[in-house]
């Protein structure tokens, strides 16, 4: 794969927090790249801080020290309401828990990004999405009236909606059964190469890891590169 | 665009219930305070109505003098107005005269309220429209009695012969002064100058009486005062306490306030627990929203708007439903309304009061949950327990408490009220969040070893010590609240009809001569009438306190220097009087009263006059009666009813001051109105004695305490119905973060019966402590409002303490399993549906 200029860069990135008068070292110093069009995994025990990377990584979190930079944007640097700018433009998600607004429809979950956006066209853009994840048949059903992968497909054509650089999934089989776990992970990397999206999937399954061109560990705040020596085991 | 979502997220939620405690909230506050203000405003424009009829007009002037035309009220005011000229003058018939207080009417008299006239003298009193023409006179029973006049003669008063056409029965601005010396006599204005006795030096009274609505008679009043003089003139409304009635409609609209006020405060308080759940119930969401990109501004935008449409909805719906629940209470009590009542109209001042109230309400509660939703965390997405903080929330938190004083201010226009009834809750809740805490804390350690659904009640309120606290005090406040309208409402009524009960004299004979007194006590009592009060009258002179002799200010000559700071007499004769106890409705303020053997010349004073004069305990008095000296000393000051349908004294003697001294008495009995026709026999021995009927004051005192009794009872129902919805919105609040821990308990595999046994027993625990505080911290506030507020006595109310706990703990627990059957069977539906 072509080494251009990554699309997230890591530099020494640290979290610290303050409990009952000790520091808890939550990601030791880190760094790494990301670049356009890879599909990357981390995986990791519970506890390992995954989460904590994951919420640094998008910029929903601030670092305690390092630097991050996410499509040329200094996120260590920005604000709330920058770093919101930034996942407008740039970033995708999708949840282990769908994470879908339960009071509002199929459609307009999947327009919500695009309205937040003030895209002229959400309407048919969210038409056109929800036809690609096969769910044109129940755009005005709500979150509780779907099925769980039918909720994910939902989750993933809001993700894509807005066309982002960067796609996070966390865990995004973890609240699925086998069929359903096939279908949204061959529909996330499908739609992943379709749209040249970069996709940053943190996930404990490592089948699901080795379909990724790279695979990063976590263990007990401290992230190395894994790739080969997984794809060797398996 | 973002309306667009707002409006959609609003319009699915609504449909989904999952806004409805909020909705419900703002819909509670905005209805009860539109009926509440509404009908209050109604049924007191009524009681206004009724109580005008005391003064024959809405607003009457009068003076000494003749009342200048720039008083009178612009023609553009649309007032309409009645001249009355009065004056004590002799009525002659065939060489007899006697003495009659004159009122000179016009043809609008009266401009509110009903002549009686009467078929015989001293018969019964019948309603008459007819208007007195010039040239005749209508007398009162008396002068047919003394003058032996008859219906067709002539008499004359002054220069003037009138024709005697009817027997006066009352007036309804005749008033009640037992003190007044002539019998009423009505004539027609036109004919006082052919009397002759306008002359110069004469005591006249002109009255000009004015009747219109209520924001035109403000206005006429508000330009009037200022060119008022106190010398010369007296502006007298039917609200002045002075009037008979005028203290029940001052105290009624009290209560209506502090009921309203406390409609507020319950509705401020369901609307403050929903919204604390709205935020909740969107924290996930705003998380949602922020992780795809949303901004903050975004999100306040849509947020902001997302409230204001429910609050809009809300307020709407309130307001129509605070109409059909006035409609539905005036279409239930119609039938029981002595007066015409305007239900149909729709009272724009309340409509615009509740819309306000439902808005800041709504506002103002939000402000500390919205500002915790705007800063939700968007990490919250990866960690559910992220907590929301925001660094203004005590700003927040004052802006949400001053806007409701703000609130309880602009409602009761009275800093006093607001404040008593805002700084108790307050203390209240500062009292209690230490006590909720202590109480829930002893209760865990005492409950260790018992039952364990008691055990599991207990342990979770201990858990949950702080939303366990603030769900306490919001009940407790409501259940406060209620219990001190509903006191309040108990002494109030209890009050008026103690005032007014049966029994209550409805004669006052006065002026029976002193060798007349044993005739009139044994031939009273040998026709079965019990006379309740007799006072010796005699009239007398205040001249000297501490042996300074007073300036009197009508002396021609002009004080020297040395003299202004002199004392200055009363200025007239009062009605001195002797009396054993202190009299019914005085309160003794300072001093003590006198035993019954008492011989060394004591007197008490009333308050006000004490003041004026700068009389103080101990002060000797010197009074000139009938040309005779006498020095007493002033053991006690009173505080007198004026309004009390009793005769009322300034000065009162030990008996022995007044021994020697021929006087006249007063008395007061009553006697049903079917045996009205046996006074004319008695009276007859009395020749010189005039009896005061107060049948007529006394039924429309009735009909007024009748009136404002049930308009208190409504209000009453409304706040129990406000203070309901409260506990309510709590449980329902409290219920939807137990679904959780239900299903968990579920399939742990506690069965139905134990879960909403150890829900009963929490709520059941919370009330008894709630109930119990209630009762407690009612009273600290129960003792401002009825001291400083109503001017009444306070006494504590023991039951409360045992009653409310009780009261209280059985409510919970009713309605904690109501709730909580509903989250077990919606828990059972999901348990199902996961399988």
């Amino acid at each position: 794969m072509l080494k251009n200029k990554p699309i997230l860069n890591v530099e020494t990135l640290t979290k610290t927090v303050r409990t009952n008068e000790q520091e808890l070292k939550l990601l030791c110093p880190t760094t790494f790249a990301i670049y356009p069009k890879e599909t990357v995994a981390i995986i990791g025990a519970s506890g390992s801080g995954k989460s904590t990377l994951l919420g640094l990584l998008a910029g929903l979190d601030s670092p305690s020290s390092g630097e991050i930079w996410l499509n040329n944007h200094a996120l260590h640097k920005m604000n709330e309401d920058q770093r919101a700018q930034v996942r407008a433009n740039d970033v995708g998600f999708v949840y282990q828990s769908f994470m879908l607004i339960d009071s509002l429809t199929a459609i307009e979950n999947i327009m919500l990004p695009l309205e937040l956006a003030a895209h002229k066209e959400a309407k048919n853009l969210a038409d056109n999405w929800i036809d690609l994840v096969g769910l044109s048949h129940r755009p005005d059903h709500f979150p509780n009236q779907l099925s769980g992968g039918e909720q994910q497909r939902v989750a993933i054509a809001r993700a894509f909606a807005c066309q982002p650089k960067l796609l996070f999934a966390d865990e995004p089989t973890g609240n699925l059964d086998e069929t359903n776990s096939q279908l949204i992970e061959d529909l996330l990397f499908q739609l992943n190469e379709e749209n040249d999206t970069t996709l940053v999937i943190v996930t404990h399954d490592n089948q699901l890891a080795e379909k990724c061109d790279r695979i990063f560990k976590m263990q007990a705040g401290v992230i190395t590169e894994t790739t080969a020596e997984v794809k060797t085991k398996n | 665009m973002l309306f667009n979502l707002s409006y959609r997220l609003l319009k699915h939620e609504l449909k989904r219930n999952e806004l409805t405690i909020m909705l419900i909230a703002i819909i509670l506050a905005v209805a009860s305070v539109y009926s509440l203000s509404s009908f209050s405003q109604k049924m007191q424009d009524a009681i206004n109505v009724k109580s005008s009829e005391f003064l024959a007009a809405d607003g009457v002037l009068s003076s000494g003098k003749p009342i200048n035309e720039r008083l009178m009220p612009p023609t553009e005011l649309g007032l309409q107005t009645a001249d009355q000229i009065r004056f004590s003058s002799m009525v002659f018939f065939n060489d007899e005269m006697m003495l009659a207080t004159v009122k000179a009417v016009d043809n609008a008299y009266p401009l509110k309220g009903t002549i009686f006239t009467q078929l015989d003298p001293f018969g019964h009193n019948v309603k008459t429209n007819v208007k007195l023409s010039p040239g005749e006179v209508w007398l009162s029973a008396k002068f047919f009695q003394t003058l032996s006049v008859a219906l067709g003669d002539s008499v004359e008063i002054g220069d003037a012969i009138f024709k005697v056409t009817a027997i006066l029965g009352s007036t309804p601005d005749q008033g009640f002064s037992p003190f007044t010396t002539g019998a009423q006599v009505l004539i027609h204005i036109d004919d006082v100058p052919s009397t002759q006795v306008i002359q110069p030096g004469s005591r006249i009274h002109y009255r000009s009486s004015f009747t219109g609505s209520p924001e035109k008679m403000t206005q006429y009043e508000e330009w009037l005062l200022p060119q008022l003089s106190d010398d010369l003139h007296r502006w007298k409304t039917i609200n002045d306490e002075s009037t008979p009635v005028g203290n029940s409609i001052k105290k009624a609209s009290r209560y209506f306030l502090i009921a309203s006020l406390i409609s507020v405060l319950l509705a401020a308080a369901a609307v403050g627990v929903a919204a604390t759940q709205y935020a909740e119930r969107h924290f996930d969401m705003v998380a949602i929203f922020k992780t795809i990109g949303a901004t903050k501004k975004q999100i306040i935008e849509v947020f902001t708007l997302h409230l204001s449409l429910l609050i809009l909805v809300g307020v709407s719906v309130g307001l129509g439903v605070g109409y059909i629940i006035e409609w539905g209470v005036f279409e239930f009590i119609k039938a029981k309304l002595p007066v015409e009542l305007q239900i149909q109209t729709i009272s724009y001042k309340a409509l615009y009061l509740a819309a306000f109230t439902g808005i800041t309400c709504a506002g103002a509660f939000s402000i500390v949950p919205m500002l915790k939703l705007f800063n939700a965390s968007p990490l919250r997405v990866i960690r559910r327990d992220m907590l929301s903080v925001s660094s203004y929330t005590i700003l927040a938190y004052i802006v949400s408490v001053l806007s409701i004083f703000m609130l309880m201010y602009l409602f009761s226009q009275s800093l006093m009220i607001s404040s008593i009834l805002f700084v108790g809750s307050l203390a209240a809740v500062a009292l209690l969040l230490a006590m909720a805490r202590f109480g829930i804390w002893l209760s865990r350690k005492a409950s260790k070893d018992r039952h364990s659904a008691l055990k599991l009640a207990i342990a979770r309120l201990y858990v949950n010590a702080r939303s366990s606290s603030l769900q306490l005090i919001s009940l407790t406040i409501a259940v406060q609240l209620f219990l001190l309208v509903l006191v309040l409402r108990g002494d109030l009524i209890g009050q008026w009809q103690n005032q007014l009960k049966e029994g209550t004299p409805n004669y006052f004979i006065v002026n029976v001569p002193h060798h007349q007194k044993t005739v009139f006590e044994t031939s009273f009592s040998e026709n079965n009438i019990e006379v309740t009060d007799l006072y010796p009258i005699i009239r007398g002179r205040l001249i000297a306190v501490n042996n300074e002799v007073l300036f009197d200010e009508v002396s021609k000559e002009k004080p020297k220097k040395a003299d202004e700071n002199r004392r200055e007499s009363i200025g007239r004769e009062l009605n001195l009087t002797t009396h054993q106890q202190i009299p019914y409705m005085n309160t003794l303020v300072e001093g003590e009263w006198w035993t019954k053997s008492t011989t060394d010349s004591q007197v008490s004073i009333e308050e006000k006059l004490a003041k004026r004069m700068k009389i103080k305990l101990g002060d000797e008095l010197k009074f000139m009666i009938t040309g005779s000296e006498i020095n007493v000393k002033v053991t006690s000051i009173r505080k007198v009813k004026w309004e009390s349908m009793t005769p009322n004294f300034f000065m009162i003697f030990s008996d022995d001051v007044l021994a020697d001294f021929n006087a006249s008495y007063i008395a007061s009995f009553h006697l049903p109105t079917d045996r009205a026709a046996d006074l004319n026999q008695l009276m007859m021995q009395f020749p010189t004695s005039s009896l005061i009927d107060i049948n007529q004051i006394l039924a429309q005192m009735k009909q007024i305490a009748g009136q404002a009794s049930m308009a208190i009872e409504f209000i009453f129902v409304l706040v129990l119905i406000a203070g309901v919805l409260v506990i309510q919105a709590q449980i329902q609040a409290s219920m939807a973060t137990r679904k959780q821990e239900v299903m968990v308990l579920r399939i742990l595999g506690a069965s139905s019966h134990f879960i909403s046994r150890s829900i009963a027993f929490e709520f059941m625990f919370l009330g008894a402590l709630a109930g119990l505080l209630a009762a407690i911290t009612m009273e600290i506030i129960l003792a401002g409002v009825q001291i400083l507020v109503f001017k009444m006595q306070w006494s504590p109310h023991f039951e409360f303490i045992i009653l409310s706990p009780i009261a209280c703990a059985l409510i919970l627990g009713i309605f904690g399993q109501l709730a909580c059957s509903r989250v077990l069977l919606r828990s059972v539906k999901t348990q199902a549906s996961t399988l």
